[in-house]
Formats: C-alpha cells, sequence, structure tokens
C-alpha cells in the first residue's frame, strides 16, 4: 500500500487516525499493531508470515541472548538470529542472481541451466531484515534490553509508516516512545504538514522527473545525443533524492503525528562537498547502521590503513548489494568505497584549499555518474548511456523524447528545493500562529495538487481502442 | 488560532473525499461541475475477497483502484489538474499523453505527428509487399464471389496542417526523398491492380472546395464535409467495378457553428480540461441524388475510427442498405442502427458476411500503413471464403426479416410481412427455390415471384405444420437479382409462446438446386 496511493490517502490513513485518536490510550499501541500487519499484509500476504515467524525466533533468541552469562552461548544465539535473518534476505533477494550468476558456470560443467527468477522480492525485506538484526546485536553487546512483551516487539518489526523503506530504526532508539509517548497537537499539525511535503516531493517532483528519467534510460542510445542523456542523469538524481526523501518525510510526519520522533535520514546531501560528507547525509539510518554493524565489527578505523581501507570497500560493497542484487548495483557500491577510500587517503585534505563552490560541483558530478551506475538495468545499457554522456558531439537518429515545460518546471523546483537551504531563509519567527497558519495553507495547496496529480495518473482513458 | 481553524479545514479532506464518490453535474458554474470523463476506459475487474484473492494479491489490487477511481470531486481534480498543466505547459496526461498542442490551437495526437515527423519506424519493403500480396490475396478470392474490393486512405492530419506542426516534429528530411508509406504502398496496390481511392489526396486537393479546413482545430479525424468527397470518390469507384449504379451524393447548405458534432472536438474532449474551448466548425446537408433509389447493396468495411464519418454521410443520405464495418479486429458494427458486437473473426460467417456483399472497402489511414488487425482480418476472411463459392446465396433484408434462428437440425428466418430475398449467383445458371415454409399464426397462402415477376411457386401455408416449397426453375440475368415473396398471412398480433415480435410466414431451410435445363 504506497502512500501515495488512493486507498492509503482516502481510506486507510484517515480511517487509522479515527479510530486511533478514539480509542483509550492503553489500546493504541495494539490498534497500531494491527493496523501495521494489515498495512504489510496488503502488500505482502504471503511473506509476512515469514516475517511473522522470523520475529517470533528473534523475540524468543533476544530473551535467551539477555538471560544468557555465557558469552560463548550468547555468541551462538546471536549468530542463530543474525544468519536466520541473512538467510531469509539471501533467499529472497540474492538467490535468483545467485543463480544467474553460477547457472552458466555450471552449465560449462555438464549441468543443466537452472534459474531462481520465480522467487519474487518481498517489499521492505532489506529493511526489515537489518532492523532484526539491529535488535538482536543490541542486546548482545548490551547497549539494548529486549522488548518487554512480543506486541512491542511486533510493532517495532511492523511500525507501518517505516515498514517499506525506512529509516532503519533501532529498538533502543524507539523503546521508549513504544511504551510512553504523548503527542500534542502541534506534533500532530507538523507531522501532517511534513506528510504532505513528503508526498509533494514524492509525487509533483519525483515522478514528474522520473517520467524523463525512464524514458531517457529507456531510449533505444542509438537514438540519444549527449544533452538529452545528461538531462536523463539530472532528471533520475533529483527523482531518486525526492522519491526517496519524500518517503522519509511521510514516515517521519505520520509517526510525529502519532508521537513518535524518528531521526532524519536525509540532510541536503546534494550540497555535500565530497563522498564522506554524502554519505553523512544521505540515507542516514543505512550509513549509521554500516558503520555500527560492519565497518565496526571489521576493525574501523583502529587498524592499519590499507585495512581500514578495505573495511570501507566491503561496507560499500555490502551497500551497493544492499540496494539491488545485480552487478551495477556491486559496482555502484566499488564506486562510492573507491571514492571514500580516495577521500580518506588525501582528497579531504586536498579540497580544503579549494572553493566549497567546486567541491560541491565535483562531488555532485561523482554522484551523478554513480547514479548512471545506480539506474542502468544491467553493465551493457551503463556502458552504452556511458558512450552518450562522454561523446558530446556524436550524432543521434531522431527520437520521440519530450523534455517538455513541465519536466523542466518539475526540475527546476527539484534544483530550486536542493539549493534553497544555502540561502539560510529562517522565518523570524516559526512558533507565530501566522506562520503555522501559511504553512497550513500552503499544505493544503500542496495536498490538493497531489490529490490532482494522483486522480490524472489514475485515469486512463483512450478516444478509440485500437489494437 | 487562524491555524487550527484552517487545519481543521485541511485535516479532515482525505476523509470528505472518501464520503461521495458520484460525479455531480452543476447547472451554473459549470467550470467547477464535476462533470462526467471523457474517454473509453478499460473497465475494472471486481474481485470478491476471498483467501486466495487476498493471497495472490487480486483483491488488493482491485481495491486499490477502487479508491483511486472513486472518491469525490476525483473529475474535478483531474479537470483543474489537467487545466493546470495544460494552460502552464502545454502538456497532457491524458489518453498515454497523446494529445500535442501545435501552433494555432490545432490539436494533434501524436502518434500521427510522430509519424509526420518520420520519428515513427517506417515500414519495410517487405512488410509493405506482404500487404499487397495480403490484400492481392483477398481481391482474388472476393472476384470469384463478384465482390469489388477497393482500398480506401484516410488522410492524417498533420500533412493537412503542416505549419501548425509542432517543431519537434518537422520531419528532417525532405518529404521527396523518402516517401512515405502511402505512398509506397499504393504504388505497389496499383501496380498490383488493386482499385485504390486516396482519401488522403483527394482531401488535401480539396482546397476552396472546403469553407474551413478538412480537420477542425479541436480533433483528430477528418470532418463529415471532407469526408462526403471520399464517401462519394468510393460510390463512384464501385459503380465502375459492379457495373451497377449507385447513389451520387451532393453537399448543400452549409452553415456554421461553435458546437463540434460526433468527433469534431475528440482531442479537445479527451484533455478532460475544466474550462470548455471554443472552435469554428461547418456542416453541409449530404444528400443523395433521388433518382437512384435509396438503400441498395450491402457493404463490408474493414478499418478504424475515419470509416465513422463515412459511416454516417452514408446512413443520412440511405445510400447503402446495410453497412458492416469490422471497427480493427475487436468489434462489428451494423448499420443501420450502428449497433456493435464483440467481434470473433473465427466464428464469422464469411460466405454470407463479405462473400455476400456488394462491395468491400479496406481502410488505412496513412499512420497506420498495413496494420497488424489487417493481415488478421484477411487470413480470416480468406480461410472462411471456399475457393469456389457457393452457386448461388440469399440475403435476407432486415427491414423485411427477422434475424435468423436456428436448432440443431434447422435453420429459419421469419418475414415481417411479404418480403424479398436478395439474390447473388456466382454460377450462370438457372435454380430452383427449395425450403419448407410455415405460418406464424393463421394459414394463408404464399406466392413466390421470380426475378421477372412471374409466379414461380404458389400454395397453402399452415400455422401448425411446415409446407415444402420447390419453386419452378428461374433464372437471374445479372448476377444479383430478388425473388418476391407475398402472402395474405398479416403479421397483425403478437405471435405464440409470448414471443413478442408480429411474424409474418418463416422460412425453414432455404437451399437453392441448380437446374438442368438451360435457358
Amino acid at each position: 500500500m504506497p502512500f501515495n496511493s488512493g486507498i492509503f490517502l482516502f481510506c486507510f490513513f484517515p480511517a487509522f487516525l479515527l479510530v486511533y485518536f478514539g480509542s483509550p490510550q492503553r489500546w493504541r499501541n495494539m490498534l497500531l499493531l494491527c493496523a501495521s500487519v494489515l498495512f504489510y499484509a496488503w502488500g505482502e500476504p504471503r511473506f509476512i508470515f515469514w516475517v511473522l515467524g522470523s520475529a517470533l525466533l528473534d523475540y524468543r533468541l533476544g530473551l535467551a541472548i539477555a538471560s544468557s552469562r555465557l558469552t560463548h552461548e550468547r555468541k551462538v544465539l546471536v549468530g542463530i538470529g543474525v544468519c536466520a535473518n541473512l538467510a531469509l534476505l539471501g533467499w529472497f533477494k540474492y538467490a535468483p542472481f545467485a543463480a544467474d550468476v553460477v547457472s552458466p558456470m555450471l552449465e560449462r560443467l555438464g549441468s543443466r541451466p537452472f534459474s531462481l527468477a520465480a522467487i519474487a522480492l518481498p517489499i521492505g525485506i532489506s529493511f526489515i531484515a537489518f532492523e532484526k538484526i539491529t535488535y538482536l546485536v543490541d542486546i548482545y553487546r548490551g547497549s539494548g534490553t529486549p522488548a518487554r512483551n512480543l506486541g512491542t516487539y511486533l510493532l517495532y518489526v511492523f511500525y507501518f509508516p517505516k515498514l517499506l523503506a525506512g529509516p532503519i530504526i533501532r529498538y533502543c532508539d524507539i523503546q521508549d516512545q513504544l511504551s510512553h509517548r504523548t503527542v500534542s497537537f502541534e506534533d500532530f499539525r507538523a507531522g501532517l504538514v511534513r506528510v504532505v511535503v513528503g508526498l509533494g516531493k514524492k509525487v509533483l517532483i519525483a515522478d514528474h522527473v522520473g517520467h524523463y528519467a525512464d524514458q531517457v534510460f529507456a531510449c533505444n542510445p542509438a537514438r540519444l545525443i549527449c544533452t538529452e542523456g545528461w538531462l536523463g542523469v539530472a532528471a533520475f538524481t533529483l527523482q531518486i533524492y525526492f522519491d526517496f526523501s519524500g518517503y522519509s518525510d511521510v514516515a517521519i510526519g505520520i509517526s510525529r503525528a502519532l508521537g513518535f520522533r524518528l531521526n532524519e535520514n536525509f540532510n541536503n546531501p546534494y550540497l555535500a562537498t565530497s563522498f564522506t560528507d554524502f554519505w553523512r547525509r544521505w540515507h542516514i539510518s543505512l550509513t549509521t547502521w554500516i558503520r555500527n554493524y560492519v565497518y565496526i565489527p571489521l576493525g574501523g578505523n583502529r587498524c592499519s590503513t590499507p585495512r581500514s581501507y578495505a573495511n570501507l570497500c566491503i561496507c560499500f560493497l555490502l551497500s551497493g548489494l544492499w540496494h539491488g542484487a545485480a552487478w551495477t548495483f556491486v559496482l555502484w557500491g566499488i564506486f562510492h568505497g573507491t571514492f571514500l577510500v580516495l577521500d580518506r587517503a588525501f582528497w579531504l585534505e586536498w579540497q580544503q584549499r579549494m572553493p566549497v563552490v567546486i567541491n560541491r560541483a565535483l562531488t555532485l558530478l561523482l554522484v551523478m555518474i554513480g547514479w548512471v551506475i545506480f539506474r542502468a538495468r544491467n553493465m551493457e545499457s551503463m556502458d552504452s548511456m556511458f558512450s552518450v554522456l562522454f561523446s558530446p558531439w556524436r550524432a543521434a537518429e531522431a527520437n520521440v523524447m519530450w523534455f517538455s515545460p513541465d519536466i523542466a518546471f518539475a526540475m527546476f523546483a527539484g534544483i530550486f528545493l536542493v539549493y534553497l537551504p544555502l540561502a539560510r531563509i529562517r522565518p523570524a519567527a516559526p512558533s507565530m500562529p501566522r506562520w503555522r497558519a501559511c504553512e497550513v495553507a500552503a499544505s493544503v495547496a500542496l495536498l490538493l495538487l497531489v490529490i490532482g496529480r494522483l486522480a490524472v495518473t489514475s485515469y486512463t482513458a483512450f478516444l478509440y481502442f485500437r489494437f | 488560532m487562524i491555524a487550527v481553524l484552517l487545519f481543521l479545514l485541511a485535516a479532515p479532506i482525505p476523509t470528505i473525499l472518501l464520503l461521495g464518490k458520484r460525479p455531480v453535474t452543476g447547472t451554473f458554474l459549470t467550470w467547477m461541475a464535476n462533470r462526467t470523463l471523457t474517454g473509453i476506459t478499460i473497465p475494472r475487474q471486481d474481485v470478491a475477497i476471498s483467501m486466495k484473492a487476498w493471497l495472490d494479491g487480486s483483491f488488493q489490487q482491485s481495491a486499490q483502484q477502487w479508491a483511486n477511481e472513486n472518491f469525490a470531486g476525483r473529475e474535478l481534480a483531474i479537470r483543474w489538474f489537467n487545466q493546470i498543466l495544460w494552460s502552464l505547459f502545454g502538456k497532457s496526461y491524458m489518453n498515454l499523453e497523446h494529445p500535442i498542442a501545435g501552433g494555432e490551437g490545432q490539436l494533434f495526437a501524436s502518434q500521427y505527428l510522430e509519424h509526420f515527423g518520420r520519428l515513427s519506424a517506417p515500414r519495410s519493403d517487405g512488410a509493405l509487399n506482404r500487404a499487397t500480396a495480403d490484400i492481392t490475396r483477398l481481391r482474388t478470392r472476393l472476384q470469384k464471389y463478384d465482390v469489388p474490393l477497393v482500398v480506401l486512405f484516410t488522410p492524417s492530419k498533420p500533412f493537412s496542417v503542416p505549419e501548425d506542426v509542432p517543431a519537434r516534429y518537422i520531419p528532417k528530411q525532405t518529404p521527396a526523398s523518402i516517401p512515405y508509406e502511402r505512398d509506397r504502398l499504393k504504388m505497389r496496390l496499383l501496380a498490383a491492380g488493386i482499385p485504390v481511392v486516396d482519401g488522403a489526396e483527394l482531401t488535401r486537393g480539396l482546397g476552396d472546395r472546403l469553407p474551413l479546413p478538412p480537420f477542425p482545430k479541436t480533433g483528430i479525424h477528418w470532418t463529415d464535409l471532407a469526408a462526403s468527397y471520399s464517401a462519394e470518390a468510393l460510390l463512384r469507384k464501385f459503380e465502375i467495378l459492379g457495373g451497377r449504379p449507385l447513389a451520387r451524393l451532393e453537399v448543400s447548405d452549409v452553415q456554421f457553428a461553435e458546437s463540434p458534432r460526433d468527433s469534431d472536438s475528440d482531442v479537445l474532449e479527451l484533455l478532460n480540461l475544466a474550462l470548455p474551448r471554443f472552435d469554428h466548425y461547418a456542416y453541409g446537408k449530404v444528400s443523395r441524388n433521388p433518382m437512384i433509389p435509396s438503400r441498395q447493396g450491402r457493404l463490408v468495411m474493414v478499418g478504424g475510427s475515419f470509416l465513422f464519418s463515412l459511416t454516417r454521410i452514408w446512413e443520412q443520405s440511405e445510400v447503402w442498405r446495410e453497412i458492416e464495418h469490422f471497427n480493427y479486429s475487436f468489434r462489428l458494427i451494423h448499420y443501420p442502427g450502428g449497433f456493435a458486437t464483440p467481434l470473433d473473426l473465427a466464428t464469422v460467417d464469411w460466405v454470407q458476411t463479405i462473400g455476400n456483399a456488394d462491395a468491400a472497402v479496406v481502410e488505412m489511414n496513412e499512420e497506420l500503413i498495413g496494420p497488424v488487425y489487417l493481415t488478421r482480418f484477411i487470413a480470416a476472411a480468406i480461410g472462411g471464403l471456399p475457393e469456389t463459392p457457393p452457386p448461388m446465396m440469399a440475403a435476407f433484408p432486415e427491414s423485411q426479416w427477422y434475424d435468423s434462428e436456428s436448432d440443431s437440425i434447422h435453420h429459419w428466418h421469419w418475414s415481417k410481412g411479404d418480403a424479398d430475398l436478395l439474390l447473388h449467383r456466382t454460377l450462370d445458371a438457372p435454380f430452383r427455390l427449395k425450403a419448407a415454409v410455415k405460418a406464424s399464426r393463421l394459414s394463408g397462402t404464399l406466392r413466390i415471384l421470380g426475378p421477372d415477376g412471374s409466379v414461380i411457386w404458389k400454395g397453402l401455408v399452415g400455422s401448425d405444420r411446415l409446407t415444402s416449397v420447390r419453386t419452378e426453375a428461374f433464372w437471374l440475368k445479372e448476377s444479383r437479382g430478388t425473388l418476391r415473396l407475398e402472402s395474405d398471412v398479416i403479421p397483425g398480433k403478437p405471435s405464440f409462446n409470448g414471443d413478442p415480435r408480429l411474424l409474418g410466414f418463416g422460412l425453414w431451410d432455404l437451399s437453392f438446386e441448380e437446374d438442368e435445363a438451360k435457358p
């Protein structure tokens, strides 16, 4: 059930708010859990049973780890839990990819070809698996305690605003809010405004520019000229940011309206001055997870320089794979890992001598090149795209793509919003009723535009059918 | 306080939107009325909730689509969002983004522009040769059934107003250097001896003969006024090919209006904008020369939406007795009446439908040359038409006969009173009619008059039993002729068993036998 669908906006969410706030405080967690399970079961009616089973196992393991005094036993228990979660992730997300890699090798040895393409990738599996791992590891490390009861743990796992695309939350960060939380009118208002802003980012900017990006990346490279290629890359650069951050805004906004405070997941990433800076600003919850649960256990910065570089590369290779099971994602991870190593090796020092504008521009350009790897369907199309991007004089056959004024406007609006924080505009008194009223009025207008756009995309009509 | 009020206004919007779902049509302030949207949509499949439907996701999909399509104000939201996009950016997401704004307020559809601008892949020589071969095969087969076939090319709007085509669709090569598909196919068809009416060329050559351009600014189809010249050209072509006089069409009483009719503003309507827009439209009265009898012959056409104008013109001027329009390959539209039925090419009675027609038209728009549906149609038609046609075929005019009925053994038609049987022979020989007849309520006499008016059978028909009929031999001088069936069994009251129809007499298991005697 996507946030930008009629069923969520007009049915699920209003009904949920009505029932949730109309119920006594003590019932609210149960209601939230039921709504969250329904939300997930709506999109993943089969896989939910796997998640439920696995969550039960985690809960039991969490209790066992907490009660065990034997280090060896605790290690075994956490190992079982982590492996079980990774196995789930591995089977549903990586088995088809692995089969595609292994099958041709075995074919050369005389084996019959096989494929696991029939395994469907469950929604949100990467986020769910990572969160469940943090729960067990934190208990093992002693930085977290087990959930008070199964219901609380299930609510942590299934909590619907962050279920499908994060932010990735550690149990210990939300533990207290699960037990006791208060919601003020201001929280509720600010939360809903954030929801509308997120929907606006997703529906009015990301979907608009994404439409052009899709056309460019689907176009036969022989029909693309360099300018179109770069416009397509720019469109995708904006699409992925506004889509993902818009989703995070909705998740954070809903949570705030319910009395939860989630950590921010984005902090103007395209204003980053280096790759190191970029990963402090982009998908912060994932970067934090990788740092805490992969990089530091591998030795982090406390080992030799080559080893720490290798650790970085391993982390970003895994980060690439986490984003998707394909060689392009592996390469994208290596690409980022390499630049992070270069940052450490010399670039962060060198860049001090250069103007911030240059650093920002250079970082953004390299990030955009990274997005080409990320967005390409496969290695061949990535290769073709790069040949388009770096051949400014190449001629191309005519194509039917149209960089229409509405897409140009959406891109302009996106760029404006990306760079708006540089203007450092702050309301004189953000708590003034007039300011809040303006904010709400703007949100209402934005919501109407979002509804308009959603309505338009839901209406596919033809003059005459033609086959 | 203001914030609270505004919030109270804003927060329940989605809930309010959930409350009502029926579009509301306003009688005042039309701009804000929740008017029903224009366009053909694929109907949503309602899925009942069940464990299976839930687990395979089909219930969720259906419910999601329902929620997207049913919230109060949806139509208004769509129209206003469309209006904003169109007014600010000249862009529409309707009809998969096909509507395109041109110069001088012209509206186009992208597929026609892409063809005009040579942006769509051109048909290969091989494909055009195959299309020519297909049409030749159909024509050869129909010749055996004495049915003339004509290929009609219909025009594409951008060629009529190239000056208003958006710059990105202007072709880079000069048109003379690479001929368009229409020219390439036409050349092949003419070489193969296929009769062609080039409605595209004809329409573009009309010039001052039309008071307004052949395409309205707000639509993608030709006006009925422009189409009438191609309708007339087709009639003349069939007259030559069939050797029989056909109606002559004349345009008179041309008037101008601001309100579009039929498909005049199809693209504009499909934009589903909030604010109305006007253009000028010209209408003329197309009439048939009264010297030629009305409603002669049966026409079969295969093609797309450009044929609707032709059928309107022919129906208004009562040219053809019946028209069967194979609308691409998914529905069959029957005139008079314009009743459409879903089409299954495998179940069509090709001998009766096209083998027994008086004329056949294959329509191709110059933007869609050699389409797939035509290949399918021709393959099915040739498959359904035996190489050796039946020596005699009969047609039951709709105005005089009810639809055919049958059971596992018999096949019969009830008349609406005195009636004609339209005959079509492919063998030059005398024939006898064999059938069984029956009256609906009261017994009476039946006379069958031959093509020359002489009585070839006379007898009593009862309401309780079938009477066998074997007429005297008769001979059709031309390939087509008529047998007249007259009876004093006058249909006056509804028949038996609650059948509400007023039945005359019934004709069972009609067949013809070749007579040995030579005329």
